[in-house]
């Protein structure tokens, strides 16, 4: 005998932002197929020893780019909405939670979140 | 190398990569950067930077199943992943500071050791053994879960609830210094440590190893250090392999499960003792 509890809206979000990416990244190579030359670009860049040229990609950039159509940022965009997604349903979990006053999975659930926040800051000042 | 031919196989490779860490609980990264460095070539930032990307594919393609299907103890997840957030924080703090190679040697060894409790310790799944922790107890931390495999629903309690959970935390510890290895040790502190059923492991370490790979996976993003003809082709190969793995896992018997970790065992802590050695 199963409870509904917070697993139907984990199981919905993380098959939400599977499909969404998977259908941007799918989106992406398509448009990226006839373009022969941005691959070439893209595939030498990464086969390159030593030091990579080292571009920085914000968020918003991507965002941009990819409503203009340019096919590398629609799949970055999917690469991205793909990170996003466990994040997402930390969120989800704290907010169900705090809605249940289950004190101590919340404080769990925002305690992960503030230590991701933590990571993401050091690892960007590194 | 074409471009085309490139993608293609990289996504072949992604099958197998989201197949295995769908059925054993990892990401796949000690599987996915060896291949795209020493067969491809792949810089080695790149394909760092897509093993992440690889982690979260493999979670999210496999946790959404595992998730609906009852697999996953969502709260053995979230507690262990603050404890494996927390050491992977610490790892990165001291990264540099500590000499990786006798890591590497310790927890070669260690993994290596752990075959043994998995081929001795047959038949733990099908009886839960002694009194639950009263940990476990206040933090909720039981279940039942339904297994095809074996018709018939499952009750389950953790045990030592506070050792797996430090155990957690190093195996964060290392994933944040060596940036490989959490998936194994999530699942082998789970079992082995907690004497949760493997199935239940495996099905919550995937739940758990994306949370703890997206900070890292939006600092690569964030330095551009994410190829999208690489991460592509990954991912895609990754969520369809994964998908293919949750429909295996529901079918194997428990007991065959397990005696299949022990290669999955041998290769990372093989792996792990090499590079200690340099050899690799």
């Amino acid at each position: 005998v199963r409870r509904a509890g917070i697993e139907p809206l984990v199981a919905g979000i993380l098959r939400f932002g599977g499909v969404a990416s998977a259908a941007l990244i799918v989106l992406g190579v398509l448009l990226l197929g006839p373009q022969r030359a941005t691959e070439r670009q893209l595939l030498d860049e990464m086969l390159t020893a030593g030091q990579p040229s080292v571009v920085r990609i914000s968020p918003g950039s991507v965002l941009a780019e990819a409503a203009v159509g340019r096919p590398a940022s629609i799949i970055m965009l999917g690469v991205l909405l793909l990170i996003l997604t466990p994040v997402a349903r930390v969120i989800a979990g704290a907010v169900y939670y705090a809605a249940r006053r289950d004190r101590i999975y919340t404080l769990i659930s925002l305690a992960v979140l503030g230590l991701l926040a933590a990571g993401f800051v050091l690892g960007r000042v590194r | 190398v074409d471009p085309f031919v490139f993608v293609i196989s990289v996504a072949a490779l992604g099958v197998g990569v989201g197949l295995a860490g769908a059925l054993f609980g990892l990401g796949g990264g000690i599987f996915l950067v060896p291949a795209l460095t020493l067969v491809y070539g792949v810089n080695i930032r790149f394909a760092i930077a897509a093993s992440i990307v690889a982690v979260i594919a493999t979670s999210s393609g496999a946790a959404a199943s595992y998730v609906g299907g009852g697999l996953v103890n969502v709260r053995v997840g979230m507690l262990l992943e603050l404890a494996a957030v927390v050491g992977a924080l610490a790892g990165a703090v001291i990264a540099g500071s500590i000499p990786t190679r006798w890591l590497y040697a310790i927890f070669g060894l260690l993994l290596l050791y752990s075959i043994v409790p998995m081929v001795v310790r047959r038949g733990v799944d099908l009886k839960p053994e002694g009194p639950p922790d009263p940990l476990a107890a206040r933090l909720n931390l039981s279940g039942v879960y339904r297994d095809p495999a074996m018709g018939r629903e499952q009750p389950y309690v953790a045990h030592r609830v506070a050792a797996g959970g430090a155990m957690m935390c190093a195996a964060g510890v290392i994933s944040g210094l060596l940036g490989i290895g959490s998936g194994i040790f999530n699942v082998l502190a789970m079992v082995v440590t907690m004497g949760l059923p493997l199935k239940v492991a495996t099905a919550t370490s995937n739940f758990m190893i994306g949370v703890v790979g997206a900070a890292s996976a939006l600092v690569y993003f964030s330095r551009g250090e994410i190829n999208p003809l690489l991460a592509a082709p990954v991912v895609l190969g990754i969520l369809a392999g994964s998908a293919i793995g949750v429909r295996l896992l529901r079918r194997l018997h428990p007991e065959t499960l397990r005696i299949l970790f022990v290669p999955v065992l041998l290769y990372v802590g093989g792996a792990m003792l090499l590079r200690a050695l340099r050899w690799v």
